[in-house]
């Protein structure tokens, strides 16, 4: 809600006071090299993947290079399984599923071990129950002064009611093309942005943001929703990454780190950061007429 | 910790402070009128000494003097009205010749024959517009010299009107924004930071009512309508015992009384708002009142033209709109009744509702009981609120949450002249928290509402404090004096009790507790001591030193650059420490010239604790568990303040320019070391300067320039998920600094009418803001660039990135 609060700010501003935006050039000091590991697994019949970057200077303009010769194993606690992930050599490690497999499920716990120069770097996470779509809905309307022309998708789905909060993150797609900026970040508690929302229907700035703001869908585009359950702390973190990476402003919070739940060994040099999580998805595309 | 016996301490002192008003009520309301010059009733005369005692007022509108020096001619016995236009001189039975010097007034005197106290009211005339270069008084003129206070700055609202403005409309706020020591933010922020305080450590007064949030359109304008001001006075340091509450400055704001003579109108229409003042006398001299107003207008302008582009904005709303009045009644020559209100609001919304305002009301009785004996009784009522609603259309889903800050106050004052020697002031305080973090409540497409309101939280601050200012030596004066205050945080209501844990780190719940209506939950006390010296050189320069403890038990809860409207405060709680703050302070003033110039040199040194600071990622809204994320720290600040006044003649105004450091300390934040806080500004020059070309033109400049802000910048690009996420592996805070800050604004007046000070006035101000279009930068930011999402980028921030010329046109008559 705040989000949409400083959006409102903004246009104020934009359009009674000329106040403006200017791309500068800045030297920044060289941090020192961090291990950064993006280990989002989930219960979907598709490859699962576990990257591994090094962070790199923040205006290097290229992707972080990956880290090759790790070793990759995710641990079933529950069910005492193994998984071994493939490096493929881009710092990918991939793990091939027959199509009609999934390695993930609701209520089981995980354990992610990375070895990366002898050091083995770990993670533990339980995968949450999540919530289906129920229907993608999708109305035309015409330009207005803040809106383009086009289609509008809009997500209905229900909670599941109590006894816990449920964490959601809303993942839109277009054509495949995943809505990927930290301003399109659609992330939900129970039914709403907020606690106290437990068996809502998704409330409208949730429901309607799969239409991120500034975007349309046209005729014959595929819209695609999945909903990922995530745990308290992987809804903490990809909002702290949601108000990092969009931190700007008269409204701006002081800048902080975000967090990691990656734990580096005793003794390793290089610091680990990044996160990893296993999710419940529901999903649904829907073709525009 | 043998602290639960303050609530009975407490208790007590209201029973007391209660006895004591009714003791003093039931002997002196409505006593018999006097005259203009009366015989007083008993103050014990000293042996063969007298007291001379009244008010000095203006004598075309009737509006009292504040600060006017009131002396025996040719000797250094003087005194200075209090904020009721009051003053007490005690003086040798016999003849004397008694002057009255006032700046921008013309001097008075007047013979008197001392042999009982007598009570003597006068008037004194203003200088025109341009008179002030003709006439060159020599004497008493040197106020900021021989008076106590220092690290003060008042501000002449005449002065004020001659600057340029943004938008052409003069500001109260923008203007104490240009005083050494005071920075900003930058455009756009709301508030002032004193001496490296926060926005919320400075105790805002309108007419004694502290206002909550000062500023209409996020901090572009102050709340104060200028046409309603009459004084505006500063404090940063030697803050005297009668002033506490707030740990950085004291920022009182005194309203107008209304012209008790003559029906006067002011007003003014402008490129954003217009405005329009009436005062008038109901019965004359004695009975009178001012009514002013304001609304900004581009909602109504703009209106046609959204409609157009849209139909959706047809009803879309944004404008403010202010309303201020006064009442005052002087009853007789010892009892005057003051009742003055503000309200005002700002408004937006298209498709929701958000719009928040302050509403004060103050009720004040002056009473003297003898020559020797004043006492004005406050009652204030304070509400800051603000609502904000969304709602879908065509369903019942919808959002409202509402929040207030509401104070009620009772708070009696007496100074007693005990002699020429000694002036004793004494009082005590209660203020009534209620505090409303969030009522708020959540309705579903089924109609069911689930409420996810915020308990109340309530407060109360009481105090007493007793100082004296004593004439030690000719040339040495001394105030000292103490405040001690108390603070009860008080149910009914859940107190949170929480576990420790590392640093910066959500603190687990312990357990809950609730507490019945007025049960106290914590209570907390300070003894805040004050004292500070001026010791006299000679006629043109002094030496003044201060100290002062101040205690503060409600802060703001903010982590954005800008204070936001929606910013809640939290009082002193269990979990939440009260703040304090202990200033040192030096200065050398001297002026030049006749008192032409006034100069002053002051350092200072203010050590904080219990500063909030906030865990990473912290839920500062409707939270219940928001205690839980609050961290408190230290601060200290330190500087230098050079201040240049020109007083009079044809070019007036100030240079002032600070050197200042400011940083915090705070557990789990910036490796555990200090760094600095977000408002450090190393330099900061300010420059404003009129200059009156003939009786038709007045010229006005500013110009400042100000170090840049520091400002947290990463070193690296992390990468999960595809977002490039800024990480700053340092983890130092405030790292950078964002570029300087400068600025020339320009404005021309020029006067319609030839005769200064008519009763009939207009004038037509043009004024150029940002005239060399610079694009200062309020923030630099860090982003992905659009369309490429590998690349990412810098990005400076401007509130203002233009020239803005704006054209006003004043009326008086």
């Amino acid at each position: 809600m705040r989000k949409t609060i400083k959006i409102f700010f903004a246009i104020i501003f934009i359009r009674s006071f000329s106040s403006c935006e200017d791309v500068i050039q800045i030297k920044l000091d060289e941090g020192t090299k961090l291990l950064v590991v993006d280990a989002f697994i989930n219960d979907m019949r598709t490859p699962q993947r576990v990257r591994l970057t090094l962070s790199d200077s923040y205006f290097s303009g290229v992707n972080p290079p990956g880290v090759l010769g790790a070793n990759v194993v995710l641990n079933d606690l529950t069910n005492s399984k193994s998984f071994n992930f493939t490096d493929i050599g881009n710092g990918d490690y991939n793990y091939n599923l027959n199509p009609l497999d999934t390695i993930a499920f609701v209520n089981h716990a995980y354990q992610l071990e990375v070895n990366y120069n002898g050091f083995k770097y770990t993670s533990t996470a339980t995968e949450f129950r999540t919530t289906p779509v129920n229907d993608i809905t999708v109305n035309y309307r015409e330009a207005t002064a803040f809106t383009n022309a086009g289609y509008y998708c809009v997500l209905w789905g229900v909670d599941k009611t109590g006894p816990v909060s449920d964490y959601y993150w809303i993942k839109s797609f277009k054509n495949g093309v995943f809505y990927g900026k930290g301003s399109q970040m659609n992330l939900a508690i129970d039914g709403a942005g907020g606690s106290g929302a437990d068996g809502y229907l998704f409330i409208p700035p949730i429901a309607s943001r799969i239409t991120p703001r500034g975007e349309v869908f046209q005729s014959n585009d595929i819209c695609r929703v999945e909903i990922h359950s995530l745990s308290l702390e992987t809804y903490n973190f990809l909002d702290q990454t949601r108000s990092q990476t969009t931190n700007s402003g008269l409204f701006a919070t002081t800048p902080e780190n975000v967090k990691t739940n990656i734990i580096t060994p005793n003794g390793a040099t290089t610091k680990a950061l990044g996160w990893f999580n296993v999710a419940a998805v529901g999903f649904m595309e829907k073709t525009i007429p | 910790m043998g602290i639960n016996i303050l609530p009975f301490v407490i208790e007590l002192l209201m029973k007391h402070c209660l006895i004591f008003i009714l003791f003093f009520c039931s002997s002196c309301l409505f006593s018999q009128e006097v005259t203009n010059t009366v015989e007083m009733l008993p103050a014990k005369p000293q042996a063969g000494k007298f007291t001379i005692s009244g008010f000095i007022k203006d004598s075309g509108d009737g509006e009292i003097l504040i600060g006017a020096i009131v002396y025996k001619s040719g000797t250094q016995i003087s005194t200075s009205t209090n904020e009721y236009g009051f003053y007490s001189l005690t003086l040798p039975k016999g003849n004397h010749i008694i002057k009255i010097s006032y700046i921008g007034y013309r001097d008075t005197s007047f013979e008197v024959e001392l042999t009982k106290n007598i009570s003597q009211n006068m008037e004194c005339k203003e200088k025109g517009r341009l008179l002030q270069e003709v006439i060159v008084t020599t004497e008493k003129e040197d106020k900021n010299i021989m008076s106590m206070e220092m690290s003060t700055s008042k501000l002449d609202i005449k002065q004020i009107q001659k600057l340029p403005a943004l938008l052409g409309e003069i500001d109260v706020i923008k203007t104490i924004q240009m005083l050494p020591g005071v920075t900003t933010m930058g455009e756009g922020a709301t508030g002032i930071n004193v001496r490296g305080g926060n926005i919320d450590q400075n105790l805002i007064l309108l007419d004694e009512a502290p206002v909550y949030n000062a500023s209409h359109l996020f901090g572009f304008f102050s709340v104060f309508n200028p046409d309603a001001v009459k004084d505006v006075k500063l404090i940063k340091g030697g803050i005297p015992a009668n002033y506490g509450g707030r740990v950085s400055s004291i920022l009182d704001i005194r309203m107008k009384e209304g012209n008790n003579k003559n029906l006067e109108v002011n007003g003014g229409i402008g490129t954003i708002f217009s405005r329009l003042a009436i005062e008038a006398p109901i019965i004359k001299n004695k009975l009178s009142f001012i009514v002013a107003g304001r609304r900004s207008y581009i909602d109504v302008l703009a209106k046609p033209a959204l409609a157009k582009e849209n139909p959706a904005l047809k009803d879309a709303q944004f404008y403010f709109y202010d309303l201020t009045a006064k009442v005052n009644w002087q009853i007789n020559n010892k009892n005057t009744v003051f009742l003055s209100g503000y309200f005002g609001r700002d408004v937006f919304g298209a498709g929701f509702t958000f719009n928040w305002g302050n509403a004060t009301a103050t009720l004040r009785w002056n009473h003297v009981y003898n020559s020797k004996l004043f006492m004005n009784l406050t009652a204030f009522y304070t509400n800051y609120d603000y609502q904000l609603g969304f709602k879908q259309e065509g369903t019942s889903q919808k959002f409202d949450w509402q929040s207030n800050i509401i104070n009620y106050s009772f708070k009696p004052d007496f100074s007693y002249y005990a002699n020429s020697k000694n002036k004793i002031r004494f009082g005590v305080q209660a203020i009534l928290f209620d505090f409303r973090p969030g009522n708020a409540a959540i309705t579903d497409d089924q109609n069911n509402i689930t409420n996810i309101s915020l308990e109340n939280k309530k407060g109360l601050e009481s105090s007493f404090y007793l100082c004296n200012e004593q004439k030690l030596l000719p040339r040495l004066t001394v105030e000292y004096g103490l405040r001690w205050s108390f603070f009860n945080y008080i149910g009914g209501g859940t107190a949170y009790y929480y576990r420790d844990t590392l640093p910066n780190e959500n603190k687990p719940l312990d357990h809950e507790t609730k507490f019945k209506d007025w049960e106290t939950i914590k209570t907390y006390n300070v003894a805040e001591p004050r004292i500070s010296f001026n010791y006299v050189i000679d006629e043109k320069s002094s030496i003044k030193v201060s100290y002062n403890r101040m205690g503060q038990y409600i802060q703001i809860v903010s982590n954005t650059a800008a204070s936001t409207p929606l910013d809640v405060y939290t009082p002193a709680t269990n979990n939440v420490q009260p703040l304090i703050a202990d200033q040192g302070a030096l200065g050398y003033f001297r002026n030049f010239k006749n008192n032409m110039f006034e100069t002053s040199l002051e350092v200072y040194y203010k050590y904080m604790q219990n500063q909030l600071d906030y865990v990473d990622n912290a839920d500062l809204l409707l939270n219940k568990y928001l205690e839980g994320q609050l961290l408190q720290g230290l601060g200290r600040a330190y500087g230098a303040e050079l201040y240049i006044k020109k007083v009079k003649g044809k070019l007036t105004g100030w240079i002032s320019y600070t050197y200042s450091k400011t940083e915090r300390l705070v557990r789990g934040i910036s490796n555990d070391d200090w760094f600095f806080s977000k408002y450090d500004r190393t330099h900061m020059l300010n420059t404003t300067l009129a200059y009156d070309l003939n009786h038709r033109f007045t010229f006005a400049a500013n110009f400042i320039y100000l170090s840049g802000t520091p400002a947290t910048f990463p070193n690296a690009k992390v990468q999960v998920q595809g977002y490039n996420i800024p990480y700053n592996t340092t983890n130092t805070r405030n790292n950078y600094r964002i570029t300087p800050y400068n600025r020339l604004d320009l404005s021309i007046t020029y006067h319609f009418n030839k005769k200064a000070n008519g009763k009939r006035q207009s004038s037509l101000v043009l004024s150029v803001y940002n005239v060399y279009n610079e694009r200062n930068a309020f923030s630099i930011f860090f982003r992905t660039k659009e369309g490429d999402p590998v690349v990412t980028e810098a990005v400076r921030y401007s509130v203002i990135g233009s020239i803005i010329p704006a054209l006003t046109y004043n009326f008086k008559f």
